[in-house]
């Protein structure tokens, strides 16, 4: 699964950094780094819902940290993955 | 809108770019250059040659290469018919000789060249070897400097006069610096563009970034950045990325060569930002070439990233310089970036879909540090890898040399040569003051330098390492090998 996330301008201004960091260090807490790569992206057309997040190629979701954990969380119970 | 131009060459200029760009954006197959020409010289009366029908004769020959119908590729053209065939004679006597007693011109000529005519100082050309001497000691400035702008401008001898007194670019020593391109007072050497050929990828939604060099913040008066981003983002660019981050990348990558060179006993290492400096060592100092940093170039850098992140990006670096768009065309590089345009043809592509910069609203631009930005001036690449070495701690001993236009540069190089160099790394720039001085800039005043500095304390983060700090540059080929 790939997890983009918005480093572009309006996003990187709201905290896309912090966001990227979290996912680092649960992906890495959960085991997931196999599972789950994690990238950059320039902008997703979604500026004033920054951070923008691409999920799988799909929809487009505005993440801050905070938000990583129920995430991440969801994903691996979707895909019973044990974490 | 109204634009103030520096120059009326360079409104022309503009008005042909514009042309080229309105063709793109509509997607025109076969364009009438003689319809443009007419809507841009619309007669009856000349503006600046001696009748419309020769000027209409210019503007054609312009538009083909602002078009990009040229087959041949070279970065640097001459139009022929724009060329004034300046005198080649480098001094001229003026009506101001009086033809007085002390006569300091006749007896202080080396070679005999200067006597009296009917009571008046002549040159006699056959003798004359261009020392100057007669210019200087005249009393009466009567003696003028009459070097062809284009020959004064370009710091490596590469024009010559053919036969018919028209400037010829010998392309074996070109550097494509662009200087004698924005010094001809008639605007007859120009730059290829491909203005037309973006407004066409644009018209037909193809993913396009516009990698800005940070020059652009000295570029349009009255305007702020972010209303230039979001002109961009409004015609078409899908996202609008500072190049500064590119110079992030490099500065780690080229400190860190940096160090492995010292350890290996290298005496001295050379900037690779520069394409101009590179080309001129390439083609004056070829024993040297090894001193070059194989590090690349922040344009290269960023174009490998935004193509990293998404596969189907086309790149477009849009900054004040034309040797970027000889660098850009290396076998090595084509891979990085799809097309190179100046400032100048920034603002005809946004002219052309009557964009008024200065009424649109304001987008972020925020990708890099602040050291990243300060690579626009001279100075700035040397600075910032002092930030980073202290930032991060590194044991080495970094002596930087700036050289401040190309013909510094070449002396540095020398002076390495023959180990008489005062440092162990040479900071290269072939426009003077640094890019924000290049070729294809809309402005060159001396406040940009500090606009430019006011622009790079705005950047969020403020050091390399906080703008690289989640940018993985693990795929991307950094090093020109
Ligand atoms: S900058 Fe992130 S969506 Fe536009």
């Amino acid at each position: 699964m790939d997890i983009n996330v918005c480093i572009g301008s309006a996003c990187h201004l709201k905290g896309s950094y912090d966001v990227i960091k979290e996912f680092q260090k649960l992906l890495k807490e959960y085991n997931l780094e196999d599972k789950i790569t994690l990238k950059g992206a320039f902008c997703l057309n979604h500026c004033v819902e920054a951070v923008s997040t691409k999920i799988d190629n799909e929809k487009v979701i505005s993440m801050t940290p905070e938000k990583v954990k129920p995430l991440l969380e969801e994903i691996a119970k979707e895909h019973k993955w044990n974490i | 809108m109204e634009y103030k131009f520096e120059s009326n060459t360079q409104e022309l200029k503009y008005k042909v770019l514009k042309a080229a760009a309105k063709a793109g954006f509509n997607k025109e197959k076969r364009v009438s250059k003689s319809k443009l020409a007419k809507e841009i010289i619309p007669g009856p009366k000349p503006s600046f040659r001696c009748c419309i029908h020769k000027e209409r004769t210019i503007i054609k020959e312009r538009l083909q290469i602002a078009l990009h119908e040229e087959k041949d590729e070279s970065i640097i053209k001459v139009i022929d018919s724009a060329c004034e065939q300046c005198p080649i004679q480098r001094y001229t006597v003026t009506d101001a000789c009086r033809g007085c007693i002390a006569r300091s011109c006749e007896n202080s000529c080396p070679v005999d060249a200067v006597y009296m005519v009917a009571g008046r100082a002549y040159i006699n050309y056959e003798k004359c070897i261009e020392c100057g001497k007669c210019k200087e000691t005249c009393q009466f400035n009567a003696i003028s400097d009459t070097l062809r702008p284009c020959r004064r401008s370009c710091p490596v001898d590469a024009i010559e006069i053919d036969d018919s007194k028209i400037a010829k670019i010998n392309y074996e020593k070109c550097i494509s610096c662009g200087q004698c391109a924005y010094n001809c007072p008639f605007g007859a050497i120009t730059d290829i563009s491909y203005v037309k050929d973006v407004a066409q990828d644009l018209a037909n939604k193809v993913p396009m970034y516009a990698l800005i060099a940070p020059s652009i913040a000295s570029q349009f008066n009255n305007t702020k950045i972010g209303q230039v981003t979001h002109s961009l983002k409004k015609i078409g660019f899908k996202d609008v990325i500072e190049v500064a981050l590119g110079a992030d990348i490099v500065i780690k990558t080229e400190t860190e060569e940096f160090i492995q060179r010292m350890e290996e006993n290298n005496n001295y290492m050379t900037t690779s930002c520069c394409p101009s400096f590179v080309n001129l060592i390439e083609a004056n100092a070829k024993d040297q070439v090894n001193h070059i940093s194989t590090t690349v170039s922040p344009m290269v850098a960023l174009g490998r990233l935004v193509k990293d992140l998404h596969k189907d990006a086309v790149t477009v670096f849009i900054g004040p310089c034309i040797a970027k768009k000889h660098e850009a065309k290396k076998p090595e590089f084509k891979d990085a970036i799809d097309y190179v345009i100046t400032f100048e043809e920034l603002r005809s592509l946004l002219g052309a879909k009557d964009i008024v910069v200065c009424d649109m609203p304001e987008d972020p631009l925020n990708n890099a540090s602040y050291q990243g930005r300060m690579f626009a001036v001279q100075g700035g690449v040397a600075s910032s890898i002092t930030n980073y070495i202290i930032d991060n701690n590194l044991d080495v001993d970094f002596q930087p040399v700036l050289s401040n236009g190309a013909k510094e540069c070449l002396k540095n190089i020398n002076l390495a040569k023959y180990g008489k160099l005062k440092g162990n790394f040479i900071e290269g720039m072939a426009c003077n003051g640094g890019c924000i001085s290049g070729p294809g800039s809309l402005t060159h005043q001396k406040k940009d330098a500090n606009t430019i500095k006011q622009y790079a304390l705005k950047a969020k983060e403020k050091t390399t390492n906080d703008a690289l700090e989640v940018i993985n540059t693990l795929n991307l080929k950094l090093h020109k090998k």
